[in-house]
C-alpha cells in the first residue's frame, strides 16, 4: 500500500516526459526534467539564488501567518464567549472573508509602500478573519450537552472556559488554521507578485518577462512542496494535541 | 467522598407545566411528591421522563410550577448526581477515564491524589476494569455509559438522577450493576431512575411511578416491598416480581 502515493508522481514524470523528450511541446515553454532539475540543483547548491528568494517568502509567511492567527484566535475566543460582540462583528466579518484578499493588496501597498511591510499586513489580516470566525464559531457553539456536565456541578465561570468551552473549541480553531494557512501562502506568493520583487513570487514575474520556463517550472516546485510540508505539519500537530478527533 | 448534607426528606413537583416550542404540552398542572429513598419512573417513550428529570436535576429552567426539596424551593447545598441516557454526548472526549469520573470531585477542589483513591474505591465496589488513562473514544459504549455512571456517584451526591443508565449494556452486566448499586454501603443518595423495562425498576426501587399519557399523568404509584436482603438474582423469578409486573402492564393496557 505504501507504493500507491508514488502512483501519481510516476505518471506525471512520465507524461512530462513524453511530451517534452518526444518534441511535442517546444523546449522554451516545456523544459526537459533534467533541466528542471539541474536548474533547482543549482539554484539551491552552486548560484543559491533561489536560498534568499525562499528565506524571504518563508519569512513573510511565518510572521504575518503567527501575527494574524495569534490576534485572530485571541479576539474570536473572546468574541465568541460574548454573545453581543459575535453578533455585532459577524455580518461585517462574514464579508471580508468572503473577499478575495488579493483585492487588498492595491490598497495596502497605496497606505504602506512597496515592500515587505504592505504584504505582511495583506496576509495577517486574511488569516485573521479566518482563525477569527472559527474561533468565535467554535467557543459560540460548545456543545450543550457539555455545558450541561458543568452546570450540574456549580462550576466557576472561569473553570467552565478552561476546562469545558476551550477544549471544545480547540477542533474548530484548528480546521481554521488550517485553512487560515492555505490561504496564507496564497495570499502571500500573490502579494510577491504584486509587490516589488520579493520572493518566490517576486522571482517568479521576473522569470515570466524573460521567458525562463526552467525557473518557473521551479519556483511551482518548490511552493508545492512548502504548501505539502506545511499542512502535513499541521496534521502532525492536530493528531497529537487534538487526539479525540475523528474518534 | 463523605457527605455531610443530609439528603431530602421529599422531592415534591407542584403544578408542573412544560411545553416545547411548536409542540403540545408535556406536562400541564402535573403534581408528584416522591417521598422514598429510590423511585422508578416507567412509561413510554416520549412521555417527558427525561424532561422530568432535567427540570428536578435544575439543568432545565424553563418551566413554570415548582420543585421543592424538604419543602423548600431552594436546593440549598444539596449535592446532585446526574447520569445522562447517551455517554457520547455527555463525556468529555479530551479528558480521560479517571479525569471524566472525578470531573465533579476536580471541580470541588479535592486534590488528585485523594481523587485517583476514591475512583478507585468505586471501580472496587463494582468489581469493574477499566484502563484509567484510556480515552472515551477508546471505550465500548457499555463502558462509556458506565463511566457516566460512576461520574453521577463519584462524589456522593444527595439526590441521584439516573436516566436510562444501562441502555447500552448487555442483560447480565445491567442486573448485576443494578444489583451492585443496591448492595453498595457506601451508596446512601436518594435516587431517582427512570427505566426501560419494569423489572430494572422493581430491582432497585421502593416505589415504582408510571406515567403515560399526553399531557403526562401518574397512571399508578406502586409500591415495592422487597426488603434490601430480598434484593437478589433470586427475586427476578419471585412470584411477587412477576405479580407486580403483571399488574403495572395492565395499567398501561389503555395507554399503549
Amino acid at each position: 500500500m505504501k507504493k500507491y502515493p508514488l502512483v501519481g508522481f510516476v505518471f506525471l514524470i512520465l507524461a512530462w516526459s513524453v511530451l517534452s523528450y518526444g518534441k511535442i511541446v517546444d523546449r522554451l515553454l516545456l523544459p526537459q526534467p533534467q533541466d528542471v532539475l539541474v536548474y533547482l540543483f543549482s539554484g539551491f547548491i552552486i548560484k543559491k539564488f533561489f536560498l534568499n528568494s525562499l528565506t524571504e517568502t518563508l519569512i513573510l509567511i511565518f510572521t504575518s501567518f503567527l501575527f494574524g492567527s495569534i490576534i485572530g484566535t485571541i479576539l474570536g475566543i473572546i468574541a465568541g464567549y460574548y454573545e453581543k460582540t459575535y453578533k455585532s462583528f459577524e455580518l461585517i466579518l462574514d464579508f471580508f472573508r468572503s473577499l478575495p484578499s488579493l483585492l487588498l493588496i492595491p490598497l495596502s501597498i497605496l497606505l504602506f509602500g512597496i515592500g515587505w511591510f504592505s504584504s505582511f499586513i495583506v496576509i495577517s489580516w486574511s488569516v485573521f478573519v479566518y482563525l477569527f470566525i472559527s474561533s468565535a464559531y467554535g467557543v459560540r457553539y460548545s456543545r450543550t450537552s457539555f455545558l450541561d456536565i458543568g452546570k450540574l456541578y456549580k462550576i466557576q465561570k472561569l473553570q467552565e472556559f478552561l476546562w469545558i468551552i476551550l477544549p471544545s473549541a480547540l477542533p474548530s480553531i484548528f480546521a481554521g488554521m488550517k485553512m487560515g494557512f492555505s490561504i496564507a501562502l496564497i495570499v502571500t506568493i500573490g502579494s510577491e507578485m504584486l509587490n516589488g520583487h520579493l520572493g518566490l513570487g517576486g522571482r517568479v514575474v521576473d522569470a515570466y518577462m524573460v521567458y525562463n520556463t526552467r525557473e518557473i517550472f521551479s519556483i511551482i516546485i518548490i511552493v508545492g512542496f512548502l504548501g505539502c510540508i506545511g499542512s502535513k505539519f499541521f496534521d502532525l500537530v492536530e493528531g497529537k494535541i487534538i487526539h479525540w478527533r475523528g474518534n | 467522598m463523605i457527605n455531610t448534607i443530609s439528603n431530602p426528606k421529599s422531592i415534591e413537583i407542584s403544578n408542573l407545566t412544560k411545553k416545547f416550542d411548536n409542540e403540545d404540552y408535556v406536562f400541564k398542572n402535573f403534581n408528584l411528591k416522591l417521598t422514598k429513598k429510590n423511585t422508578a419512573f416507567f412509561g413510554p417513550n416520549g412521555c417527558g421522563k427525561t424532561t422530568l428529570l432535567r427540570i428536578m436535576s435544575g439543568l432545565d429552567k424553563f418551566f413554570t410550577g415548582q420543585i421543592l426539596y424538604n419543602n423548600s424551593s431552594s436546593k440549598g447545598n444539596l449535592k446532585i448526581g446526574y447520569a445522562f441516557q447517551d455517554p457520547s454526548k455527555f463525556l468529555f472526549p479530551w479528558m480521560s477515564t479517571f479525569e471524566n469520573i472525578a470531573f465533579p470531585l476536580k471541580n470541588r477542589g479535592v486534590n488528585k491524589k485523594e481523587s485517583i483513591g476514591f475512583v478507585r474505591n468505586l471501580l472496587n465496589k463494582f468489581k469493574l476494569n477499566i484502563p484509567l488513562n484510556s480515552y472515551p473514544y477508546q471505550l465500548s459504549s457499555g463502558q462509556c455509559q458506565i463511566l457516566v455512571v460512576l461520574r453521577s456517584m463519584i462524589d456522593s451526591p444527595n439526590i441521584l438522577f439516573l436516566d436510562e443508565p444501562f441502555s447500552n449494556l448487555d442483560y447480565l452486566n445491567r442486573t448485576k450493576f443494578l444489583f451492585d448499586l443496591i448492595h453498595n454501603e457506601d451508596n446512601n443518595s436518594t435516587t431517582v431512575f427512570v427505566s426501560h423495562t419494569l423489572e430494572e425498576g422493581i430491582i432497585l426501587a421502593d416505589e415504582l411511578i408510571l406515567l403515560g399519557g399526553r399531557p403526562t399523568q401518574v397512571i399508578d404509584k406502586i409500591q415495592i416491598s422487597f426488603k434490601k436482603t430480598e434484593r437478589k438474582p433470586e427475586m427476578l423469578n419471585s412470584k411477587k416480581l412477576i405479580n407486580i409486573k403483571r399488574d403495572a402492564l395492565k395499567l398501561f393496557k389503555k395507554y399503549i
